[in-house]
């Protein structure tokens, strides 16, 4: 039986659709001349004609094309068996395919898969009037998997002040969540939510005003520098307790670049302030620079050396 | 001898029977076991040989006879088939059948029609 099993698929694997097996025609085909080689010595025995025996004996067989076409419907039932299992595996086969495909893809983007999470809330000044137009840049920190996945959002607050960033962390797996609010003329803040479980609650900034600081870039000679990417990463105020980060992996929408004269707006520092800039001259790598904000001063020179190390800032800090 | 005009047409599904039972002595290639049924018969039955092989291949799947290959007696290769232990139990069990069938035919052909409304 396990043997005839075997046959059986091997037959099925290697004989083309619709076929028969060269070795089942051939014993087909011995067994029917077997049978009429022994009519025909019977017949023969009896003084028949050996033509005319095999005449009598091929009539009296009937029809023979019947015959093997019976005998090769018994090898076709085998051979369905086989087709309706080679089926049911495929068909298995290809559900667990696609069933791995949409798994992977699930546990690979946790967040589209699962995610319910928002980012929203409110920027205001400090006479609670709303700030639009503030550049919104989240990072948001998730485990997929016991893995590790860090991506940036980006937004901007309306004219009412309020920001939405919808869909960005799975309530119930663990996340934490870094928000930095950059807007023209205020000071740099930023939040950092550590253990977030949940839906986020709304967050509130309120910013306070900035000197207006331009940085200046020059070469070693004194000629400015024009081209130098540049972006606030840091602002660590002269209490020490306020400490608010870009992450670099957020900046794209506030980097800007030195003019002509080697100058870059970047007003959202004030005096006492320990600024660190992210900055990267034409051909180079990025660099940081931390500076104090010194008092009453507007502009901030950054001589850059001829040949300065590139160095990347730490994008995966945590918020104080 | 009954003549040939008068020969028993058979019944369907008494193939198989006649088949295994041809096998119970021993080991036939299909010429065999089509003259074994038409002498045993004294000619009455004739089984028409072109099913003769597709009901031989049938039983031989369905694992009630097994088959070899071996030499006949016009030297030529044959395949011989014989009774599996499979096969004497469905002879067993169709032959039982039969008989049933037969006794029940005799009982309605010997009735007294009158008997026969209750």
């Amino acid at each position: 039986m396990i043997r005839r099993f075997f046959n059986a698929v091997f037959d099925y694997l290697r004989t083309p659709p619709g076929e028969v097996p060269r070795h089942v025609s051939r014993a087909i085909n011995d067994e029917i001349e077997s049978h009429l080689a022994l009519s025909v010595r019977d017949r023969s025995a009896q003084g028949i004609s050996r033509d005319d025996a095999r005449r009598r004996a091929v009539d009296e067989f009937g029809d023979m094309a019947s015959a093997v076409r019976g005998c090769q419907s018994v090898w076709y039932a085998d051979q369905n068996i086989c087709h309706w299992v080679h089926l049911g595996l495929t068909a298995v086969l290809l559900v667990a395919a696609a069933y791995w495909f949409v798994a992977g893809r699930s546990k690979a983007n946790p967040q589209t898969a699962a995610a319910t999470g928002d980012l929203h809330g409110w920027v205001a000044d400090e006479h609670s009037q709303p700030i639009g137009q503030a550049h919104i840049l989240a990072v948001v920190k998730t485990w997929p998997s016991n893995g590790y996945r860090q991506q940036a959002y980006m937004t901007s607050s309306g004219p009412d002040g309020t920001f939405r960033i919808d869909n960005v962390y799975a309530t119930d797996q663990q996340y934490e969540v870094q928000l930095a609010v950059v807007a023209n003329g205020r000071l740099l803040e930023s939040k950092y939510v550590s253990d977030g479980s949940g839906q986020l609650a709304p967050f509130t900034f309120t910013l306070r005003p900035s000197a207006p600081i331009v940085l200046r870039f020059q070469a070693a000679g004194g000629g400015p520098m024009a081209g130098v990417e540049v972006f606030p990463h840091r602002r660590v105020g002269a209490n020490g307790r306020d400490d608010s980060q870009v992450y670099f992996c957020s900046a794209d929408p506030i980097v800007q670049r030195s003019n002509d004269e080697g100058l870059a707006r970047l007003p959202y520092f004030r005096d006492g302030d320990q600024a660190t800039f992210c900055y990267r001259a034409p051909g180079r790598e990025w660099e940081t620079r931390d500076v104090v904000i010194p008092p009453d001063s507007r502009q901030i020179v950054l001589e850059l050396e001829p040949a300065d190390a590139a160095t990347r800032p730490d994008s995966q800090q945590r918020g104080a | 001898m009954p003549p040939k005009t008068d020969q028993a047409e058979l019944l369907q599904g008494t193939l198989d029977m006649l088949i295994l039972k041809s096998l119970a002595e021993g080991p036939r290639h299909g010429y065999g076991v089509a003259r074994w049924i038409h002498t045993i018969s004294r000619d009455a039955l004739r089984i028409e040989e072109g099913s003769l092989y597709p009901a031989l291949h049938r039983m031989a799947r369905r694992g009630w006879i097994a088959a070899s290959w071996g030499q006949s007696e016009a030297n030529r290769r044959a395949k011989f088939y014989r009774l599996t232990r499979s096969g004497r139990r469905q002879l067993g069990a169709k032959v039982g059948s039969w008989q049933q069938l037969v006794a029940a035919i005799a009982l309605v052909l010997e009735a007294n029609p009158v008997e026969a409304v209750r």
